[in-house]
């Protein structure tokens, strides 16, 4: 077999039988052979034996079940010695080396069921006992018994320790323990060291113990009670007792998608590039995400080309290695993914983005609900201010009974908890002039999919819109009803703001103005690398935005070809990264994939504000600092 | 105020090296009046194109101005000039401030070079003049078709429709070195950047040249009866960056001379049409680790590779009419430039024939 021909293979052995003899005060007539053996083999033969032997010693003691409690004139009792002769061989080599020389922490590991025999594991305790006859006697104790009459002669402790990881207490506890995530590799020898000598450890490792098997009756509250980070933690911990190589490597790993998992970074900096790659699974656990990270740092170029499949942007995107780099730095919350490429107006996106961030909203995003997401958020924006009137988009149809046309706003896609929602408005004006029934329903369909011939067309209103052409600022569309297009309702309107006010009248109902209003965020104009670093720095949840050209943004993407060309491309600047004493800046355009943030120059920032500004109505500078 | 004051005021400042670190300082475009307002001053200095707040694009010439186009109020308008000294191709946003748009298509009007008289074209991006100016090209990114107007004759047109399925951003980059044939860039189903040959004659695209990486991005330039591919890496491509001329017509894309060659991925922005004995291209002088860009001139005789700007951040490189401009930090920078910019402001030139035609166009 391959693992017996490994090194370790036979180290670990080697290890097992210094433990065993040195240990267990093994007397040479009880393994006595008749033939020379190597090392390797001979211990093989011992397991045998040993196991025979425990087999043999269990079934007398087993039927002799003794109550501590009530044993009368009990001088003594101590464990049998073939019993920790087996659970010195059976058990798992990390939870040895955590006992070391502690006899209280062999015991808490003892009652967390950390040890097992040859036999399996434990649910009564093999001892030998003492009565006031002097006579060395064997029985078999029942586990909490055995531990109730142990702790009250030593390891007064490990009492107090089962009641503080009592079911009880257990969440309290382990809120109260400093998990320490190491920086380097001398600062994680200590810590691994720390958690070999802490009393606590063994506990810790039975709950670990716990969470990993899918049949334990306490695994769903653990999973309740103990965050993600603790959990997993714990796992690394328990998982790498005897080896602080192992436990460090994760810690000591810089890339984003590890600290992902380690919950030491929010699972949304990772999950949606993941479940993109895997398809869109529902099912998306940690193993899922294991692999995902083991992708992304065995192949970092697989970002640049997977990741955003039907949220389109611009493209190609980053690699793993670089997105990595910039998310490690990044604040902006993403709990959601966004669809630039169905956004003609890259407005809308950033100001959704900026929106999300301080909301912290969590969005379930899909590939067809997404650009209505967008919209839903810049449409609330300027409801929040009550500036109906202000909106731009509006339902026209002709009011019969007044004989004139009425019109009323409307907000683009399908909001089910929202009036103004394109569909629900359609609905309640067939219903109110058309003489629909009450629940007439409005489904909203691209010209592609609305097919008249097939049934489920055939009856019901239908909005249809142009798949080809249908953008924002231009919208084709028609309100079909029972298979009769109604001419007399119209979609009227522009969706069009200022990002940043162009005259000092309309200075309110710039996007910027409604964001302060309604979401309360304070904005200080950025004029300098210096001014930027520090506000990122020093606000928690600061994070910058701003208008520059595309040309001087992404000039991999776009030229200019003339004198003051430009396409105004709105950003955000979320985090920064020190680099060959260069300061790169963490950024998404409102074109890039929401989890795909580049590292970009201050230089290309202060070119591309700077000649937005030379063409801005009002010269303004248009780069400011967020912050709640 | 007279006009031809009010036109143009170019210094040039001394391009000087002190040692062999040396500081390279461009002599900065500055204008009486406001930079921001230009939109074309041609090579001669004699026609400047600028707009206003009000939103209207006014052309002047040393003896009047006149309001070619109005449109609402911030509107923009970029204004380029043929090679041939022909036409002027403008583009208008209307919604340039209320509509963030990388893809809505702009207003494209055509004007004979010095005229008042403008043509509506279309509706559209990226317009380019080719072959001697007779012909006029824009891209229509919602329906990815790219269509071709004759000049003369507006009855002569053609379109294509491109491939591309993985970019929304994708604008392709277009030659026409022939009445029958458009050499154009498209991305395949997987992203990877190519050159289709359309002719016209056929109707039928063939694809002469595919990338091996979606990393990629290519540029076609074509000027002289020669035609420049630059092919670069783009993010963390190690690909690298290659300009390749053809003598056209060629038989197949390997009859190329590779004129430059560099480890780094540059930023390109191919500049083939100022002279017929260079080109020129923003070069990556930075490292693998960090992209810092300047603008470099090949020698297409020696291939001597020269950098002409010290910027390190260099994003933008165009030939306005005869004039090599570049930007930083809010100002444009002359490389290069023919015209002897001295003698702009002096009222002393005598008109050309062209401002003759200017002036009876009036």
């Amino acid at each position: 077999m391959k693992l017996k021909t490994s090194q370790q293979f036979y180290l670990k052995r080697l290890n097992k039988l210094i433990l065993f003899l040195c240990l267990s005060g093994l007397s040479a007539k009880a393994f006595s052979v008749d033939e020379p053996y190597g090392i390797i083999e001979s211990f093989e033969k011992l397991i045998s034996i040993h196991k025979t032997q425990y087999s043999a010693s269990e079934k007398l003691i087993v039927n002799n079940i003794q109550i501590l409690s009530t044993v009368s004139n009990l001088k003594e009792f101590w464990l049998e010695e073939n019993f920790v002769r087996s659970l010195l061989i059976s058990s798992d080599d990390k939870y040895l080396s955590l006992v070391k020389d502690d006899e209280c922490k062999f015991f808490s590991a003892l009652e967390n069921n950390l040890f097992k025999t040859a036999s399996g594991s434990i649910s009564s305790i093999p001892i030998s006992f003492k009565d006031t006859t002097g006579i060395t006697k064997k029985a078999s104790v029942p586990f909490l018994d055995f531990f109730n009459e142990l702790y009250k002669k030593k390891c007064f402790n490990n009492k107090e320790f089962s009641t503080l990881f009592s079911l009880t207490n257990v969440s309290k506890t382990i809120n109260g323990i400093k998990f320490s995530i190491p920086k380097n590799q001398k600062e994680c020898s200590v810590i691994h060291n720390e958690w070999l000598l802490n009393s606590y450890t063994p506990y810790l490792c039975q709950i670990h113990n716990n969470l990993i098997n899918q049949n334990s009756s306490s695994r769903e509250f653990y999973r309740k009670k103990i965050s993600i980070f603790q959990r997993t933690y714990i796992n690394n911990l328990c998982s790498h007792l005897n080896s602080a190589e192992l436990f460090c490597k994760n810690y000591l790993k810089e890339d984003i998608w590890n600290k992902v998992i380690n919950g030491e970074a929010p699972s949304y900096k990772m999950s949606y590039k993941c479940r993109n790659l895997f398809g869109d699974k529902e099912v998306f656990g940690k193993n899922e995400e294991a692999a995902c990270a083991a992708k992304f740092t065995s192949t970092p170029e697989t970002c640049e080309i997977k990741g955003n499949r039907n949220f389109p942007s611009v493209f190609p995107l980053q690699s793993c290695d670089l997105i990595s780099q910039a998310l490690r730095n990044s604040k902006l919350v993403t709990d959601y993914h966004d669809c630039p490429g169905n956004i003609d107006n890259e407005m809308l996106t950033n100001i959704h983005r900026i929106i999300n961030h301080f909301d912290a909203t969590k969005i379930n995003s899909t590939p067809f609900s997404c650009s209505g997401d967008t919209n839903y958020s810049i449409a609330k924006l300027n409801f929040d201010v009550k500036n109906d009137e202000a909106w731009p988009l509006k339902i026209c149809f002709l009011n019969r009974i007044e004989n004139k046309e009425e019109c009323v706003p409307y907000i683009p896609g399908s909001h089910p908890k929202e009036d103004r929602s394109e569909d629900l408005v359609i609905a309640k004006i067939l219903y109110l002039h058309k003489g629909a029934p009450r629940k007439t329903t409005c489904k909203i369909v691209d010209s592609k999919t609305y097919n008249p011939i097939m049934s489920e067309f055939k009856l019901g209103c239908f909005i249809v819109y142009d798949s080809e052409s249908c953008k924002n600022l231009l919208c084709n569309k028609k309100v079909i009803w029972d298979e009769k297009v109604l001419t007399d309702i119209t979609f009227k309107g522009k969706a069009i703001y200022n990002y940043y006010s162009t005259t000092y009248l309309s200075e309110r109902f710039s996007l910027v103005s409604l964001l302060n209003e309604v979401k309360g965020t304070q904005a200080r104009s950025i004029k300098n690398l210096t001014d930027l670093l520090y506000f990122l720095d020093k606000n928690t949840g600061g994070i910058i935005h701003g208008v520059g050209c595309a040309e001087d943004l992404l000039p991999e993407y776009f030229y200019r070809t003339s004198i003051n060309a430009c396409h105004p491309l709105p950003f955000i600047i979320d985090g920064h990264v020190e680099k060959d004493d260069y300061s790169l800046l963490v950024f998404r355009s409102a074109i890039d994939d929401i989890h795909t943030p580049r590292l970009i120059m201050w230089h290309n920032i202060f070119s591309a504000v700077s000649a937005y500004q030379q063409l801005h109505p009002l010269n303004t500078w248009t780069l400011d600092g967020l912050k709640k | 105020m007279d006009l031809k004051n009010s036109i143009v005021l170019i210094f040039f400042s001394m391009i000087y090296f002190a040692d062999s670190d040396a500081k390279i300082v461009l002599p900065e475009l500055i204008t009486k009046q406001s930079t921001n307002n230009l939109r074309l001053i041609t090579q001669n200095g004699k026609f400047t194109y600028y707009q206003k707040k009000s939103g209207s694009l006014y052309f002047s010439t040393n003896y009047k101005v006149s309001e070619l186009i109005k449109g609402q109020a911030d509107t923009q308008y970029t204004v380029i000039a043929g090679d041939e000294h022909k036409k002027i191709i403008i583009s208008q946003d209307e919604n340039f401030h209320n509509y963030f748009s990388l893809r809505n298509p702009e207003n494209i009007f055509l004007a004979d070079y010095g005229s008042l008289t403008l043509h509506k074209i279309g509706k559209g991006l990226s317009p380019r003049l080719h072959l001697q100016d007779t012909w006029l090209s824009y891209y229509q990114p919602s329906s990815q078709i790219l269509t071709f107007e004759n000049t003369v004759n507006s009855a002569l047109k053609f379109s294509i429709r491109l491939n591309n399925k993985m970019n929304p951003y994708f604008i392709p980059d277009v030659v026409m070195p022939y009445e029958n044939t458009v050499y154009y860039t498209d991305l395949s189903d997987t992203a990877n950047p190519g050159i289709v040959e359309y002719r016209r004659s056929t109707h039928k695209t063939a694809l002469i040249y595919q990338a091996k990486t979606p990393l990629m991005k290519l540029e076609l330039c074509y000027s002289h009866s020669s035609l420049f591919l630059i092919e670069m890496g783009i993010n963390s491509s190690t690909v690298g960056s290659t300009i390749s001329q053809y003598d056209l017509p060629f038989k197949t894309l390997q009859d190329k001379s590779i004129i430059y060659n560099s480890a780094l991925n540059d930023l390109g922005h191919l500049v083939c049409n100022y002279s017929k004995d260079s080109v020129y291209f923003i070069k990556n002088v930075g490292t693998a680790n960090i992209s810092l860009y300047d603008i470099a001139e090949v020698n297409l005789d020696t291939k001597k590779l020269s950098i002409l700007s010290d910027f390190k951040n260099s994003t933008s490189l165009f030939n306005m009419d005869g004039t090599l401009l570049t930007f930083d930090n809010g100002s444009y920078f002359i490389l290069k430039g023919k015209a002897d910019f001295k003698t702009i402001d002096s009222l002393k030139s005598t008109p050309s024939k062209l401002e003759d035609k200017a002036k009876n166009n009036e």
